[in-house]
């Protein structure tokens, strides 16, 4: 009997170990992985300046974020703090999902996490990201662009440095309003709306204004926000109590339903679309003339390769509701772990990764947004905004509105989306929604206020 | 439709050839088509420039057919202007290896595990009856997302994260009760007389599984196999936390990564679809004569 | 003579089949049974995430009590059932008729094979996209298909009207599963010798019986495995659901599996997450154990 289990029990391991032995190669054949493993750190020797050689730190970013610019910058600030750097990536998606499975196991994984403005207040409040006040001086803090500050603050605290702050900037093609008859693009919503019809009458376009309004979208609330707030609306009162449900945060709702359901300026579909590729793409392809996009759109919109409307494009201020041409920035934090157990020498990473003469280096390479007064006023920065689409892009940076921090921001952005899409659907009226949005607010605060 | 006319009208089919010949041709291509469709388009997608994805009605046949992405996906350089970087071509270019390794691994031992198991519930009486086999059950109906945390806390202990053997034996342990339990049934259904006669002859227990049973249970072994295979190959969550490097991560993380913030290359995403799918794809046309094998040792038994 | 070749190996065929669920039990509680445990344990605790200072709270059931008592939990579980209905009620009988046909003999049939597999290893992440880009509503290949054979002359919005928007998402579920679904009955025919085939299409008589004496007892079991895989997936659908509606619109596509991922990764409630993804395996075994009563009621009755 136990020398068949023997002689199971020798199957099993032969299993186990062809296991094991298929896994052999790897490290035979381990890439030699141009960001973690091949750092210049033995080309120049100054070992004085080095002052956290042989600390290893670790680092998630999404996977388009390690670009060859980000590369070299990495490789210059691990040069500069002697420190090694391990850069994990994964899909932007799914950096959240990975990020707060660690965290929430308190492990020490990462050193380093970038944020979103929207998880800032979540995580902050969770106590997983290091508050920096006591690392950072006033003169760096004051140099950080106003809408940047904001994305990177919570409750007094700053979380982060500024990393990738960017904002939607409003794209319009110029050969079709010309072809309206159209001489400047829209400067107030209520212009989008008419040069919106006059597109539709005139047979130009069927569904003038490009929007992505996708159900569980986050789309939706950068959107009503940067509406809402152009036409000055608050949405929470000095107190923190929710004020959306009053004057222009109702408005601004009852603008998106009338732009799908009375004037028709916007398709219906727009309920099942996700993505700013979705959205651009109807520009490209000669369905739609208006749209706010994020980033630099502009450099691939004008490609020959990319539509046969290359050319057509432009930009120009976000229309205003009356409190200023506002539009929306979704800036991003980069921010230590609070259960890194080498802060000291993240922060040194970190400033130089994120400070203001890093941003300026990924800014000048790939066009990254940046977070700073001095690299905005940075003769050379300007000189490549300009590139980008004019000075519109300078201004617009001046014109900006964040999303609210807040604790429970996941949960109130879902249940805006839900109601945004109810009445356009038909299934609410815009004050009763916001209404009841409001209650459910107050609810989501009461579970805090305990 | 095949079907029905078979069943109803057996004797039409045997003496006209032309028939049921035509019958299987009409499903055959029904069967190509639902299951070509989709695909020919992710084919189109792949060959498509970003204009000719802008046309409508789609430009069907883009001529001539742009490769750009399959050269980039395979031996090429991230470009400028784009959310592509080389971080994320090397790793998919690694990912289809780390894949393979460990869908083959957790096929192989899940299946080793479940055919023994599977035996012992299907032939062997215990005090605890059968219950037993649902408890295991019930642990794999449970969603994956609910059990990352702990999971995270324990690998992490252990100093596991990160490796390939962490995948593989996390996922084995996924899709074990369900191999089991897939055998079991399989085992059940083969006659209890083949066994008896077997131990009356004086074979031993351990004989009685791996010359009587195992060989005759190829069919059963075949789908246990392909299902632990395909269920590996597809895993996510389990790879995108538990790995974080090229020579671990799998294709499904990998190509996840194509995926930008704000912007996405259709064209790009199909060939790396196109390009992941093909050595399985192989890899099935060469395991489905196992079938016919299977077949044979069940009529030569039978 | 059997009773009592049975009786004397009682005890050591015991410990036999013991040694045979060893691993097997190692390998799953090892590794499952802490996370299993902790899940079960924080479903009666509100953890306060993101209001550490709240700590952490016994709440009792009170987190099943909001589960079952959520109205937009019994319309997501209204869907959940729609979807797992549909991917029954039309996957059975499609991946049926695929195995009749795989199991005759005609020319490429290893490469027809092989090709039916390729829906199942196309990661989620590319079947996402190439159904969101089938069911574009600008650009999309539906459209595109549809306005070229003149059936309709406007693009449709696919995704808009719920009830539609249900089934698409069911459909290009159900494409992604046929394969597994498929490959389990045909290893089930090819058990099946084929001189038994041969012989019963002599005669109707005993074509008919071959159909209900040997076909349908062995493809029973199948037919409960692909019953109990169809319901799992519906349960725990989350990518196409994520990727095609987000839910929507308003809510008219939200799925327990995409209601589960958003409590627990977008909300950080770990506790009501668990909960619902007890209630989630409670119910699918219920129903497995459900389907395998009738399953196995019709395999005694024939």
């Amino acid at each position: 009997m136990y020398k068949r289990v023997l002689v199971g029990l020798v199957l099993v391991s032969l299993v186990l170990a062809s296991c094991t032995a298929t896994q052999t190669p790897t490290a035979t054949t381990a890439p030699t992985d141009a960001a973690t493993t091949a750092p210049a750190t033995t080309e120049a020797p100054t070992a004085a300046a080095k002052p956290f050689a042989g600390v290893t730190l670790h680092m998630l970013d999404s996977a388009e974020g390690q670009t060859d610019a980000m590369i070299a910058l990495e490789n210059k600030c691990m040069d500069e703090t002697g420190v090694t750097m391990n850069v994990e990536v994964v899909s932007p998606d799914d950096v959240r999902t990975k990020l707060q499975t660690a965290l929430s196991a308190k492990s020490a994984a990462y050193d380093i996490v970038g944020i979103d403005i929207i998880d800032l207040a979540k995580y902050g409040a969770a106590g997983w990201v290091e508050p920096l006040d006591s690392y950072i001086d006033e003169a760096t803090k004051s140099d950080i662009l106003p809408f940047a500050l904001e994305g990177i603050s919570y409750n007094g605290q700053i979380l982060g440095l500024p990393w990738k702050s960017e904002f939607m900037v409003f794209v319009y093609n110029k050969q079709m309003l010309s072809d309206a008859g159209i001489a400047n693009p829209p400067a107030t919503w209520e212009e989008l709306v008419a040069d919106s019809i006059i597109l539709k009458e005139k047979g130009i376009v069927d569904y003038p204004v490009a929007m992505t309004w996708g159900a569980g979208y986050e789309q939706i609330t950068s959107d009503y926000t940067m509406i809402a707030k152009s036409m000055g609306a608050e949405l929470f009162d000095q107190d923190g109590k929710p004020v959306f449900n009053t004057g222009a945060g109702v408005e601004a709702l009852q603008l998106m339903n009338d732009m799908v359901n009375k004037d028709k300026i916007v398709d219906p579909a727009a309920l099942t679309l996700k993505g700013g590729g979705a959205r651009r793409d109807l520009l490209l392809g000669g369905q739609a003339a208006f749209v706010f996009l994020w980033g630099n759109p502009l450099v691939y919109m004008n490609d020959p390769a990319n539509s046969n409307l290359a050319g057509q494009f432009a930009l120009a201020m976000a229309p205003s509701g009356g409190a200023g041409p506002i539009s929306l920035a979704g800036p991003m934090g980069m921010s230590i772990s609070a259960f890194s157990a080498n802060k000291e020498a993240t922060w040194a990473f970190l400033k130089c990764i994120a400070g203001p003469s890093g941003e300026k280096e990924l800014f000048l390479k790939d066009g990254s947004p940046f977070g700073y007064t001095s690299v905005l006023n940075d003769p050379e920065v300007q000189a490549k905004l300009a590139d980008f689409g004019g000075d519109v892009t300078a201004k617009q940076a001046e014109n900006l509105a964040v999303r609210p921090s807040l604790p429970y921001y996941s949960d109130w952005s879902s249940a805006l989306q839900d109601t945004v899409q109810k009445v356009l659907t038909g299934q609410a009226e815009a004050q009763q929604a916001m209404d009841d949005l409001a209650a459910r607010t107050i609810q989501m605060q009461a579970e805090y206020a305990q | 439709m095949s079907v029905q006319t078979q069943t109803q009208h057996p004797r039409r089919f045997l003496p006209k050839r032309i028939g049921p010949n035509l019958l299987l041709l009409i499903a055959i291509l029904f069967m190509l088509v639902f299951i070509l469709a989709p695909i020919a388009w992710l084919l189109i997608s792949s060959v498509s420039t970003s204009k000719d994805l802008l046309q409508m009605p789609p430009n069907w046949l883009p001529w001539p057919p742009d490769f750009s992405r399959y050269r980039q996906l395979l031996f090429g350089s991230a470009g400028q202007n784009t959310t592509l970087t080389d971080f994320t071509l090397q790793a998919f270019r690694y990912s289809l290896r780390n894949s393979l390794i460990i869908a083959a691994s957790v096929t192989l031992t899940a299946l080793v595990f479940g055919s023994m198991a599977g035996y012992a519930f299907a032939r062997i009486k215990f005090p605890f009856g059968n219950k037993l086999i649902y408890v295991l059950l019930i642990s794999q109906m449970i969603p994956v997302a609910v059990l990352l945390i702990p999971l995270y806390i324990t690998i992490g202990n252990l100093g596991q994260l990160d490796k390939l053997s962490t995948v593989i034996v996390l996922l084995v342990s996924i899709h074990l009760p369900f191999v089991i339990w897939m055998l079991r049934g399989y085992f059940q259904t083969l006659p209890a007389e083949m066994e008896e006669a077997a131990l009356v002859d004086g074979a031993t227990n351990f004989q009685v599984l791996t010359k009587v049973i195992l060989p005759v249970s190829l069919p059963g072994l075949f789908s246990a196999a392909a299902y632990t295979f395909m269920q590996s190959w597809n895993a996510f969550m389990i790879p995108l936390i538990f790995t974080s490097s090229d020579t671990t991560r799998s294709v499904t993380v990998a190509i996840a990564m194509f995926v930008g913030r704000h912007y996405t290359d259709y064209s790009l995403m199909s060939a790396a679809g196109v390009l992941a799918s093909l050595p399985p794809v192989l890899l099935a046309i060469f395991f489905q004569r196992y079938l016919l094998a299977g077949l044979t040792a069940g009529a030569v038994k039978g | 003579m059997k009773a009592s070749v049975r009786k004397s190996r009682f005890s050591s065929r015991q410990k036999f089949g013991l040694l045979l669920i060893a691993p097997s039990f190692i390998i799953i509680l090892g590794l499952m049974l802490y996370p299993l445990l902790y899940s079960l344990g924080i479903s009666f605790f509100n953890l306060h995430i993101t209001a550490p200072w709240l700590g952490t709270t016994f709440v009792g059931l009170k987190n099943y009590l909001s589960v079952i008592t959520d109205p937009d939990m019994h319309s997501a579980l209204e869907h959940t059932l729609i979807l797992a209905a549909v991917g029954i009620g039309l996957g059975i009988p499609i991946s049926l008729l695929f195995a009749i046909i795989l199991n005759r003999k005609f020319p490429l049939r290893g490469l027809v094979r092989g090709i039916l597999i390729i829906p199942w290893v196309i990661p989620g992440s590319v079947q996402g996209l190439l159904w969101s880009r089938i069911f574009d509503p600008h650009y999309g290949a539906l459209n595109g298909i549809l306005i070229q054979w003149g059936i309709i002359t406007d693009p449709v919005a696919w995704l808009l009207d719920p009830t539609r928007a249900l089934l698409f998402i069911a459909f290009a579920s159900l494409w992604g599963a046929v394969p597994m679904m498929s490959l389990l009955y045909l290893s089930g025919l090819q058990s099946i010798p084929e001189e038994l085939f041969d012989a019963s299409r002599v005669d109707g008589a005993s074509f008919w019986g071959y159909i209900r004496y040997i076909v349908i007892p062995l493809l029973l079991p199948i037919t409960l495995i692909n019953l109990v895989l169809r319901t799992i997936d519906a349960f725990t659908m989350f990518d196409l659901v994520y990727v095609l509606t987000g839910g929507g619109p308003a809510g008219a596509t939200q799925v327990t599996g995409y209601y589960l991922y958003q409590a627990a990764f977008t909300k950080l409630n770990y506790g009501y997450a668990s909960a619902l993804a007890w209630l989630i395996a409670i119910t699918v075994t219920l129903l497995a154990i459900f389907y395998s009563r009738f399953t196995l009621k019709e395999e005694t009755a024939s």
